[in-house]
């Protein structure tokens, strides 16, 4: 469903949005027209299966302070020399990934370490980024902003910035009620626009949903051999069970030591967040490192490829010892093909979460 | 109710004993509330600490100081008679920067008029409060404000400690070669190390004592040089460079026990 009047009257200013929570939780953001009738134009909306797990941070919406959340994550006002926002390396086409980018490139273009995660379903998260070190949705945007080599902007300079800025004061007053811009209306607007980023309508949703999505033969056998040899880590419509592992994509778990600089317990050294395979079709390059650039050679990793070190997750170690995952070309080809029914053109296209 | 039959029932039993001048019944007598300070002095070894200036540790080692700062929270006060006082949540979070005159005076309101022979303190940010939403991380936790350097948001949680200085000894991966960087954090997320820690300080001599007309100061030394020279003396050839990790937890174990109580006045 499009909002058949957003480029003409402006109504992406007056995205409504509404949670509801009822035996299938629906979430919903709904366009207004110019009209009358708020409920008349829906943006889209989207209905979480019933096998959705349990939310894990709950966000409160309203459509003011989904707009001004968006604004800000489009705004390079984020970063020390106003060039980079979180959209510059978060692209909606991509699932809110950095597309055809192993490692995206910050302020003065300096090159991160790890490969920019995609942005989607954040609600369900437990711990975020690739190292779990934040683990509040209102603590995310502070890591990228205040990291060196990716926005650099000091705190009390951000909030000048935007203080200084009519439209921000406008915007944030009307989220807010309040002539006040501080840290904490600042996080719970981006939280809006980042927690609305729900992508739950793909092909297979709609087919787990018995929404009329249809999946081929081969999809299906993809579907059952992913069942039955990834979603131990895959885990739930989420497609992660939000642990960390160490899949053995590296000969070294001491050149990126991952959560383990989080929490400093050894068996973590190596280890890396199970990223969601939501979109995964567009969300390349893969891995923390960035080092596939298809799925192709990410299945072939896991059959043939994964390589031996302290951490490597038990799962990756067969009965009789050798590494990796059974999985013959033709069961490499199917999974990709289920894989491919997780692409959701709805989220990807959604014009009320573009810039 | 309760409380003011304990305080006539006390009242009665000075006023039976003929006790002329009891220190307990005159506080029960002000039933009132009033202000207690605390006022924290760097010292290097006897002298005050001035940043930039030389010092040798007990490591050996050669040392400025240009940061120095901390977080004392959640305070408890210890009254003479070993009840305690817990200062509301809200009104328990300081920083403290040597580089900050008034950030130095800790200024505890509506305090019940007591004798206080002490406090307990955490040093650092607990980790209910480290997890609070944004808009419950004010004052002192402001980190778009005060707190601007004492946080790491690549690892969600407050700086508790930070010394930074340099030392010719010092070796360092980074570009400032010299540089000393001692940050300590960590509240104990899923298993992770708890760099926490808990100072007590009581009074050997003297109480404050806490009246709705009079606001005692509790002067407490910290000698900056006892955060080289605890269980463990530190070795800034090898650990100039602690950002968390788990040198840090040593660190914290050497500066939990550098608050000193000075003496306390009650003018």
């Amino acid at each position: 469903m499009k909002c058949v009047c957003a480029d003409s009257c402006h109504c992406l200013t007056s995205v409504v949005m509404k949670i509801h929570l009822i035996l299938l939780a629906t979430v919903m953001v709904l366009l207004t027209s110019c009209g009358k009738d708020p409920m008349a134009e829906r943006a889209f909306e989207v209905a979480i299966p019933a096998n959705f797990p349990e939310m894990k941070h709950e966000v409160k919406f309203t459509k003011e302070g989904f707009n001004l959340g968006k604004k800000l994550f489009y705004d390079p006002i984020l970063s020390r020399d106003n060039t980079i926002s979180c959209g510059s390396c978060h692209q909606q086409h991509v699932a809110f990934s950095h597309a055809d980018h192993r490692f995206s490139h910050g302020i003065d273009n300096q090159l991160g370490k790890r490969n920019a995660t995609s942005l989607q379903n954040l609600m369900w998260n437990q711990d975020f980024f690739w190292d779990g070190g934040v683990h509040d949705m209102g603590q995310i945007p502070f890591n990228p902003i205040q990291n060196p080599v990716e926005m650099d902007e000091d705190l009390a300079v951000l909030l000048q910035k935007l203080r200084a800025n009519d439209e921000y004061r406008r915007m944030f007053k009307s989220a807010y009620k309040e002539d006040t811009i501080n840290l904490a209306y600042f996080t719970d607007a981006l939280s809006q626009f980042m927690g609305a980023l729900i992508s739950a309508n793909s092909r297979y949703d709609k087919y787990v949903r018995g929404e009329g999505g249809q999946l081929s033969e081969t999809e299906l056998r993809g579907l059952t051999n992913f069942k039955a040899k990834c979603s131990s880590c895959h885990a739930t419509d989420l497609f992660t069970d939000n642990s960390f592992r160490n899949n053995g994509i590296s000969t070294s778990i001491e050149s990126d030591k991952g959560h383990y600089e989080i929490v400093l317990l050894p068996k973590y050294k190596g280890t890396f967040k199970v990223p969601t395979l939501r979109n995964i079709e567009k969300t390349g390059p893969y891995m923390h490192t960035g080092s596939f650039n298809t799925l192709e050679e990410v299945l072939k990793h896991y059959a043939q490829g994964v390589k031996q070190t302290e951490t490597l997750d038990k799962a990756l170690i067969k009965e009789d010892g050798s590494l990796g995952i059974e999985l013959s070309e033709t069961e490499q080809a199917e999974i990709i093909a289920f894989l491919k029914t997780l692409t959701d053109e709805e989220f990807l296209n959604n014009k009320s979460f573009s810039e | 109710m309760k409380k003011l039959s304990f305080i006539s029932t006390l009242t009665l039993l000075c006023l039976l004993l003929s006790v002329s001048s009891c220190k307990k019944d005159e506080a029960a007598a002000d039933s009132g509330k009033g202000n207690l300070e605390i006022e924290i002095d760097h010292l290097a070894g006897t002298e005050g600490l001035v940043l930039g200036t030389k010092y040798v540790t007990a490591g050996g080692d050669t040392v400025s100081v240009s940061k120095f700062q901390y977080f004392v929270s959640n305070i408890v006060l210890i009254k003479s008679d070993n009840s305690e006082y817990v200062v509301p949540q809200d009104k328990s979070y300081f920083l403290v920067k040597e580089s900050s005159v008034s950030s130095k005076l800790l200024t505890l309101t509506d305090i019940p008029s007591a004798d206080y022979k002490g406090f307990r303190f955490t040093i650092g940010v607990d980790s209910a409060r480290s997890r609070m939403e944004e808009s419950e991380r004010t004052g002192a936790l402001d980190k778009g404000a005060a707190a601007l350097d004492m946080y790491w948001s690549w690892n969600e949680g407050y700086i508790f400690f930070k010394l930074e200085g340099n030392s010719p000894q010092a070796v360092s991966m980074m570009d400032t070669a010299d540089g000393v960087t001692l940050h300590v954090g960590g509240y104990g997320y899923n298993g992770s190390p708890n760099n926490l820690r808990t100072a007590e300080i009581i009074s050997a001599n003297g109480v404050a004592t806490v009246r709705s007309n009079v606001t005692p100061e509790m002067h407490v030394i910290v000698n900056v040089l006892d955060v080289f020279d605890g269980p463990v003396k530190l070795d800034l050839a090898g650990h100039a460079m602690t950002m968390g990790g788990t040198y840090a937890s040593v660190v914290a174990d050497n500066y939990k026990d550098i608050f000193k109580l000075s003496h306390i006045h009650n003018d």
